[in-house]
């Protein structure tokens, strides 16, 4: 397959040089494995977004356009007028170094461009060059910009920001350090949006966005295959419990509109959280009448156009409230996701809303409002579990999960971006007997990324991810090797792919789970037979020796 | 050599000696004593609100505070108000523990006492980072006031008792004020860590010397003219209300170093604005602490929200139809 | 006194060095940062690396004594080390620099500083025994390398099966999907 090294790229690996000096005077080595491949031209098209052509980051000729400096100049400072975080976190850093070692590319990797204060100086030392005054002022001395800490804008320089604004995961744990609240995220995400002026986007994203454009999700499923693969994981069910759960598609009028990432419907292992909530969905409709609708037009949670550009990522949101407001819905229920719930939480009222044609959400069952969406109108799963497992509606037997001995990972977006920490916790501590936290400092607003996020979880950049990711399984296989934990919970499609891979690399005993595949474990369905086999077709506990 | 701190260092060297030698050799008083003065309170002001009014211009699209907390959610949850505010109220004293006591900065100090493997206790030197940056800002800020006894006449109550509780312990004639040693003590750390530490040293830039020197060069000036060559206090308290009335007086008695230190804190006013020394404005108006985590209950207006091109529906159902149709998926055109 | 009770009473000494010369194969800027003995989950590179130098020279140190106990009693003996155990002893550092763009020789090349540590702190001539170890450990840590870069190669692999539901294997769904549709571009998240 293409994304494999090819032998005489792995001889080419380049030693690690000892810096010392001036980081500004080092030009960037593009190094296999660390880097992503080039957005291909067609999916750059398909949203006609700029200068779709075919290119190569290791060939020198990026094929950029004649003007690109002045694209580049231009495009800061339209968004130096537009964001004020951009403006401020260009201004204030005092290069204290709190954030140095916070970020888990820089520990894993190792590569001191890598520390958050550094990714945000690439693209500040060309910000203090082209727009501050001090640099207008020493300009007439000779060194001068250097004594300004600038730099003018040249193609190492631009290389350096695409090469390391996409080692970012955008996870803004440095920002929860910084005294000032300088969030690397916010600026990764800026120089992005600017390399995006030149056509400068990875396939691994450019490709999902144009699926998701055009067909409503990142795989680029179609309607008929999207019901399909609902339908085999019904069959699947069937076969575990006895009964059919199917689900309804598009329905009109229905109380709730469901959307969660189309990882879950492709991926293992989030296909098992999927199949978690059709039980959930097929329970609650059962015992208390809930009727919920799945959307193949709204097909996805995740948005890859939050690593393009604002602009991708309000096209490409969009889809949710249109479809929501097509069908009548109350209100919108989403799935787990990282930057998923990032995107809803903090920006899709804004971009798309107001969502007046939607109802202030209550669950029906229980009477609670959420009064914390009622603007925006949309719940997490968790949140809306946890409010049944607190009023008692849901009925939970625990010993099915018993063979599982979990921790949780909190992923970045809903922990720095939201403050969802407590609601998962709530619901796995229902379903299941055996928690165990990580250390105080790998969890919750300081919980390390798994290295792989912000459209960074490809298959040729993953010695980045692994290195990326090495915080995160260190802390993973502490708690394995002191409480013999067996299941890392996640509530992210991009962990559930990605932290498979990690914990097979670091702690290979390790096996990853969604919260609601517990939940379909533990929820006894009406009408259910004895359960032999957990989601995953594997015996139940107590349940192995009848299997043989 | 390290030319990032070699050159700054030269720099406020020969500033220095250029007031020194104007005054001392030339006598230029009048130019460093009250143009350069006047000049810089202009530049520090203009620039400073240029700078604040420039932030301000900018939008603010979205609302994305960092939450630190657990959010508000479900009544039965308790939400951390302060890490994760979702009222005025408590980004009011997020921001208050932020500007007063570092407090980011000091959650990097949890981990500065460990103990190993072995069972032996380890530290870091972060927790020195946030010791010194309260230490220097602190003792910075009370030096300042401490010094509007010279512009105020009569010196109002609450300075003299400042100045009472700054110089309590009480060491030689005239009496030390902690806060200058204090001061000097910090800046003199806060250089160290900047030149030693491998991991600050490869991030600094000559802008970040530069200021540091200045403000070691004004306290050591300062605490030269009050404990060693023993200014005339009463001229310089004359030319200093001679200053803000507008009324310049050059006292005579007042030699070189006064003036070199008035001209030193003058360079740290006009390079102010154009610095990273306006994080002290910055902080106030960082998008990331102080905005509440509302989002999803509060609708934030985006100012320049523009239409977008969107895939729509029916352009969807037009492309997908005839599969839908054939999968059982319901349609709204039927053809 | 005997050359691996020397050993075992320099061994802080030893492994301190040994230490700072394999961190000192990253970056300056970095190198200080990983060589803090700080939390070991704000520096996962630092403490692993300590960790298994630790264990590797402990294995050394035993092979010594046995060597030496076996030659008292037999009058010859050839030094044995146990290579699965060297082996896992290593894992830990080897493995995260099995992901770090080294190239092979300096992923390894650490072991090799071990010769000169041990010349420059123990008192006793170092022997022909104590480099053949070393040489030893060099190899365990080449294997190992090697096992890491096969983990890496079969990581892809497995992430591109997971990425297609086994479901749709067995109902035939992928056949649908041509070998250019499976690579990651198309099976996104």
């Amino acid at each position: 397959m293409s994304d494999e090294l090819k032998p005489d790229e792995l001889l080419d690996k380049i030693d690690h040089t000892p810096s010392g000096g001036d980081w500004m005077d080092s030009t960037v080595q593009i190094r296999p494995g660390m880097y992503c491949y080039a957005a291909k031209p067609e999916s750059v098209q398909t949203l006609g977004l700029p200068n779709a052509r075919a290119w190569n980051p290791v060939e020198d000729d990026w094929k950029l356009p004649e003007n690109w400096q002045e694209i580049i100049h231009n495009g800061i400072k339209e968004r130096l007028e537009r964001f004020r975080t951009f403006k401020i976190f260009m201004d204030i850093c005092v290069r204290c170094g709190a954030c140095a070692d916070k970020c888990h590319f820089f520990l894993g990797t190792g590569d001191p461009k890598n520390m958050p204060v550094l990714r945000a100086e690439l693209l500040r030392s060309v910000y203090r060059n082209d727009f501050t005054a001090a640099a207008r002022l020493l300009k007439f001395l000779p060194g001068g910009d250097r004594l300004a800490g600038g730099r003018p804008m040249t193609l190492d320089v631009l290389k350096e920001w695409w090469y390391y604004f996409f080692q970012c995961t955008e996870c803004r744990r440095c920002s929860v350090f910084c005294p000032y609240g300088i969030d690397t995220a916010e600026i990764t995400i800026m120089g992005r949006e600017l390399l995006n002026l030149l056509g400068l986007n990875i396939d691994w994203i450019a490709t999902p966005v144009s699926n998701c454009y055009q067909t409503g999700n990142h795989l680029g499923i179609q309607p008929h295959a999207f019901k399909d693969m609902l339908e085999f994981f019904t069959e699947d069910i069937e076969e575990i419990t006895g009964v059919n759960v199917e689900p309804q598609f598009n329905k009109k009028g229905a109380d709730i509109l469901f959307i969660t990432p189309s990882g879950d419907v492709f991926a293992d292992p989030g296909t098992y959280t999927c199949q978690g909530y059709l039980i959930l969905f097929k329970y609650l409709k059962d015992k208390y009448g809930l009727d919920v609708t799945w959307s193949t037009y709204a097909s996805e949670g995740g948005n890859f156009g939050f690593f393009t550009s604002h602009e991708t990522m309000k096209r490409l949101n969009a889809k949710m409230y249109a479809e929501a407001r097509r069908l009548g819905v109350k209100w919108i229920l989403g799935g787990e996701c990282g930057h998923m719930w990032r995107v809803i939480h903090q920006y899709m009222d804004t971009m798309n809303g107001p969502a007046d044609f939607l109802e202030e959400p209550v669950n029906p069952i229980t009477g609670t409002k959420f009064e914390n969406a009622k603007s925006t109108k949309m719940v997490h799963i968790t949140e809306f579990t946890a409010d049944l497992i607190k009023h008692g509606k849901l009925e939970l037997d625990k010993s099915r999960n018993a063979n599982r001995i979990m921790t949780f990972h909190d992923s970045c977006n809903p922990s720095r971006g939201m403050g969802l920490l407590e609601e998962p916790r709530y619901v796995i501590k229902n379903v299941c007997d055996n928690f165990f936290e990580m250390p105080e400092n790998t969890i919750r607003e300081q919980t390390f990324c798994c290295g792989s996020g912000a459209g960074l979880n490809a298959g040729e950049n993953i010695e980045l991810r692994m290195a990326g990711g090495l915080p995160r399984a260190n802390a993973v296989k502490y708690v394995h090797e002191k409480f013999g934990v067996n299941t890392l919970g996640t509530i992210c499609a991009i962990d559930r792919a990605a932290l498979s891979t990690l914990m097979e690399y670091w702690v290979p005993e390790v096996e990853v789970y969604g919260i609601h595949e517990l939940v379909g474990n533990a929820l006894i369905l009406p009408g259910e037979h004895e359960r032999e086999m957990d989601l995953r077709m594997e015996p139940l506990p107590g349940k192995e020796d009848e299997d043989e | 050599m390290n030319q990032k701190y070699m050159l700054p260092l030269a720099g406020v060297f020969l500033l220095f000696l250029l007031a020194y030698a104007g005054v001392e050799g030339a006598g230029l008083q009048w130019f460093f004593g009250i143009v350069i003065p006047y000049l810089a309170v202009i530049a520090f002001i203009w620039g400073f609100v240029n700078r604040v009014m420039g932030w301000a211009a900018s939008a603010v699209p979205f609302r994305i505070p960092t939450t630190c907390g657990q959010q508000k959610s479900l009544p039965w949850i308790k939400q951390n108000c302060i890490d994760n505010p979702d009222k005025a109220s408590g980004v009011f004293i997020r921001m208050l523990l932020e500007i007063f006591l570092f407090r980011s900065l000091f959650r990097n100090t949890k981990a500065a006492f460990n103990r190993n493997e072995k069972n032996k206790l380890t530290y870091s030197w972060e927790i020195f980072l946030w010791v010194g940056a309260l230490a220097f800002h602190y003792a910075f800020l009370v030096v300042i006031v401490r010094h509007l006894r010279f512009f105020l006449e009569p010196v109002p109550a609450c300075l003299t008792f400042l100045e009472f509780m700054d110089g309590i312990v009480q060491i030689g004639l005239p009496g030390i004020f902690i806060s200058g040693i204090v001061l000097l003590f910090a800046a003199l750390f806060l250089l160290a860590r900047r030149i030693f530490d491998a991991k600050v040293s490869y991030i600094s830039l000559a802008a970040d010397y530069f200021p540091l020197f200045l403000i070691i060069g004004i306290a050591v000036t300062g605490i030269a003219m009050r404990y060693f060559t023993k200014v005339d206090i009463v001229g310089i308290k004359e030319f200093t209300m001679g200053l803000v009335t507008f009324h310049p007086v050059i006292p005579a008695g007042v030699g070189g170093l006064f003036y070199a230190h008035v001209f030193m804190v003058s360079l740290l006013f006009a390079y102010f604005p154009m610095s990273k020394l306006m994080h002290m404005g910055g902080i106030f108006l960082s998008p990331t602490r102080n905005m509440a985590n509302n989002t999803r209950a509060k609708r934030h207006v985006n100012p320049w929200n523009y239409a977008v091109d969107v895939h729509t529906y029916e352009h969807y159902e037009d492309h997908f139809r005839e599969k839908m149709i054939e999968a059982g998926l319901p349609v709204d055109k039927k053809e | 006194m005997e050359i691996d009770k020397q050993l075992d009473q320099a061994r802080e000494i030893i492994l301190n060095k040994w230490f700072d010369a394999t961190i000192h194969s990253y970056p300056q800027d970095t190198a200080r940062i990983f060589a803090k003995s700080s939390n070991r989950f704000d520096n996962p590179v630092g403490s692993a690396t300590r960790q298994s130098l630790d264990a590797a020279l402990g294995l050394i140190v035993d092979s010594l004594s046995t060597y030496r106990e076996l030659l008292q009693k037999n009058g010859s003996a050839l030094p044995e080390i146990d290579e699965n155990a060297l082996e896992e002893a290593l894992d830990s550092v080897i493995r995260i620099r099995a992901v770090q763009s080294f190239s092979a020789s300096m992923a390894v090349e650490f072991v090799f500083e071990l010769k000169t540590i041990l010349k420059s702190v123990l008192e006793n001539p170092v022997n022909e025994v104590i480099y053949n170890l070393v040489d030893k450990v060099a190899l365990a840590a080449f294997n190992r390398f090697m096992k890491c870069r096969e983990d890496i190669f079969l990581l892809r692999a497995n992430e591109a099966k997971r990425r297609i539901h086994r479901a749709f294997e067995r109902a035939g769904l992928v056949t649908e999907l041509a070998e250019e549709e499976l690579s990651p571009a198309r099976t996104n998240l």
